[in-house]
């Protein structure tokens, strides 16, 4: 089972990489970076999977329960990959007022200028 | 452990309250600061008596939460105190509530990774500051901080996401995410997915961290920041991803790991340095250079060199914050230093420079001196030796060209542009190698000040003016090319030193 999670995870973790490497769209990128970031959050529910497991509430009566610490790990860091979605999309949108472009190419060659500018 | 924890509260009701009544924020970040550091002064005391303590939150077991109380923890815990009440005193009511509670948001994540000792805390922690010290970087919403910003963002998060699956690669094989209980059932497994895991957590720290390879957001987002936002990053928001290397050599023999990356680091961020031309930017490249040492200190894995790697963490972001401080206060960090004679510098800034970069250059009284002699102690190897050697001189050119420049060559202004906080930093950092001497104990060091090791150090710099004066016209046109800093590739180059850690890991 967990050769197969790694297996699943390495493939979607170069194709997210992939995205964000080669995209030049800003949102492009973001979407693989989302991509990335759930790869994660699938390697840790198939890595804990065990067959037959029974959730860790209820009565202590019950024998096989499944383990509750990768559970609370994910619901964590589906909140932070949320603030950190948000908040890139928040970033993309302010380059995008200023610039009328997503290509990251063109934006670092503005921003390098206008930096020259100011500060000379 | 009540003394921290009081810490990391008084900060969250700083920034909060700053939040809700603006009116008197700066009023409530002093007493945050004043909460803090009391708590503080508290656990140095119980600490001298009880030693390095290791508790657990709540009791539930397996599933409770390790804080650990050691040197490092206070060390860095003073260092967060410290740059807090001299960027507060240099902010001096400037600036509006959101500023003020996104400041104290960034301390109360900083500090309370100085004492997290279970690896998904230190996720939280980490990616909460990172989360923070970005909506600073763009604070004033100028285009090319929220550029930076946005660099740093979407390295580190994509640097988290490996550090989480390296996460769950180390507790299916441990079991555990405390790193004490970790450290026993992870004893003399050597199996390839633990190096895996293990390469992966350190590939995502060290792009927090300010290692070369990984993290080359830093010189843009340290220099396009305003100054306390530089101060505060290049201080001790980085120092965060090297607390958590720290935690994780508890669990492993790294061998010549950290080595290799730390000579790396610390030659080609002095390398950069040299070549840059504008204030900040030296000292954001500076920085890099810096955070050499630190790894030498924690891969030479003894605990006297982790003690020196700590210490040194804490001199770094006292000389870096007070270089940022004295350029910052004098308007000169964009610009460029081959025009210097246009500048002009109040005296507290010169003043400022000058003793940083005594620091800086691990002059003898001043606070870099004693770390680096103590880390000079624990290298055994003799390849170490040479790049501490480059890099003490590669430290000391590029110093010596700042302050060639912006001391000898500028402007002094009026008086009445001298600003007392940066006088006050200043004396605070110029002391603080001998507070730090008499902590140590002055028997047990005072071999430190041996003949031998005083004409080492002093010739350091002096060898490194001969070579200024002499190429220093060639250093000048060069500039440090943009391209690894681009975002696309600077996450080819994460890739890329995350394959060279993992080599280094299997073969040597």
């Amino acid at each position: 089972m967990s050769n197969f999670a790694a297996t699943i995870t390495i493939i979607i973790v170069v194709v997210g990489a992939i995205g964000l490497i080669l995209k030049k769209n800003l949102l492009m990128k973001l979407l693989s970076l989302s991509i990335v970031n759930t790869a994660t959050i699938l390697f840790f529910v198939l890595v804990v999977y065990r067959p037959g497991d029974r959730a860790p509430i209820g009565p202590e009566t019950v024998s096989q329960y499944a383990d509750p610490l990768p559970q609370a790990l994910v619901l964590t860091s589906i909140v932070i990959n949320f603030g950190v979605l948000a908040l890139s999309l928040l970033f993309t949108m302010v380059l995008v007022k200023r610039y009328h472009t997503l290509d990251l190419g063109k934006i670092e060659k503005f921003v390098k200028e206008e930096f020259e500018e100011e500060k000379s | 452990m009540i003394g921290l924890l009081a810490g990391v509260t008084s900060y969250i009701f700083a920034g909060i309250l700053s939040l809700l009544f603006s009116r008197y924020r700066y009023w409530f970040s002093l007493l945050g600061w004043l909460g803090a550091s009391s708590g503080l002064a508290w656990s140095v005391i119980l600490f001298r008596d009880s030693g390095p303590v290791i508790s657990s939150l709540g009791s539930w077991g397996k599933l409770g939460i390790d804080i650990k109380i050691d040197e490092t923890t206070l060390l860095f815990a003073s260092l967060v105190v410290a740059l807090n009440l001299f960027t507060l005193l240099y902010l001096r009511g400037r600036r509006e509530g959101t500023f003020y509670a996104l400041y104290n948001f960034l301390l109360t994540s900083v500090y309370s990774v100085a004492f997290a000792h279970d690896l998904f805390n230190l996720y939280v922690t980490i990616e909460f500051m990172s989360l923070v010290a970005i909506l600073l970087i763009g604070y004033e919403r100028k285009a090319y901080q929220i550029y930076a910003g946005a660099k740093y963002l979407l390295i580190s998060s994509l640097a988290m996401s490996l550090y989480l699956i390296g996460l769950g690669l180390v507790y299916r094989v441990g079991g555990y995410l405390r790193i004490g209980e970790l450290a026993r059932s992870l004893e003399g497994n050597t199996g390839f997915s633990l190096t895996l895991g293990l390469g992966l957590m350190v590939a995502g720290l060290a792009v927090k961290g300010g290692i070369f390879l990984f993290s080359m957001w830093l010189p843009d987002a340290h220099s396009y920041s305003e100054t306390v936002v530089s101060a505060l990053l290049s201080g001790m928001a980085i120092k965060s991803g090297l607390i958590g290397i720290i935690r994780l050599s508890e669990l492993v023999d790294w061998g010549q790991l950290l080595l290799v990356l730390g000579a790396v680091t610390g030659i080609m961020g002095a390398l950069f340095a040299l070549m840059s031309d504008r204030p900040k930017k030296v000292l954001a490249y500076s920085t890099i250079s810096q955070v050499g040492y630190i790894l030498l200190g924690i891969g030479t894995g003894t605990s006297a060199g982790i003690l020196a790697a700590s210490l040194h963490l804490l001199f770094h972001g006292l000389f870096k914050a007070l270089l940022f401080l004295s350029v910052g206060a004098a308007g000169v960090g964009g610009k460029d230093i081959s025009g210097a004679e246009d500048l002009s510098l109040p005296f507290t800034s010169k003043a400022g420079l000058l003793v940083g970069s005594l620091s800086i250059m691990a002059i003898p009284p001043f606070n870099k001196y004693f770390s680096k002699a103590l880390l000079a102690e624990q290298v055994n190897q003799e390849w170490v030796w040479l790049v501490m050697l480059a890099m003490g001189l590669g430290t000391a050119m590029y110093t010596l060209k700042l302050n060639w420049a912006l001391i000898v060559e500028s402007r002094t202004e009026e008086f009445s542009k001298n600003d007392p906080s940066v006088g006050a930093f200043t004396v605070a950092v110029a002391l603080s190698g001998f507070v730090a001497w008499v902590m140590l104990g002055t028997t047990n060091t005072v071999h430190l000040f041996a003949l031998n090791h005083l004409a080492v150090y002093i010739s350091i710099p002096l060898v490194g003016g001969l070579v200024l004066l002499g190429f220093g016209k060639r250093f000048s046109e060069l500039s440090p090319p943009s391209f690894p800093f681009k975002l696309d590739n600077a996450m080819i180059s994460l890739f890329f030193g995350f394959v060279l850690i993992e080599i280094i890991l299997l073969i040597v």
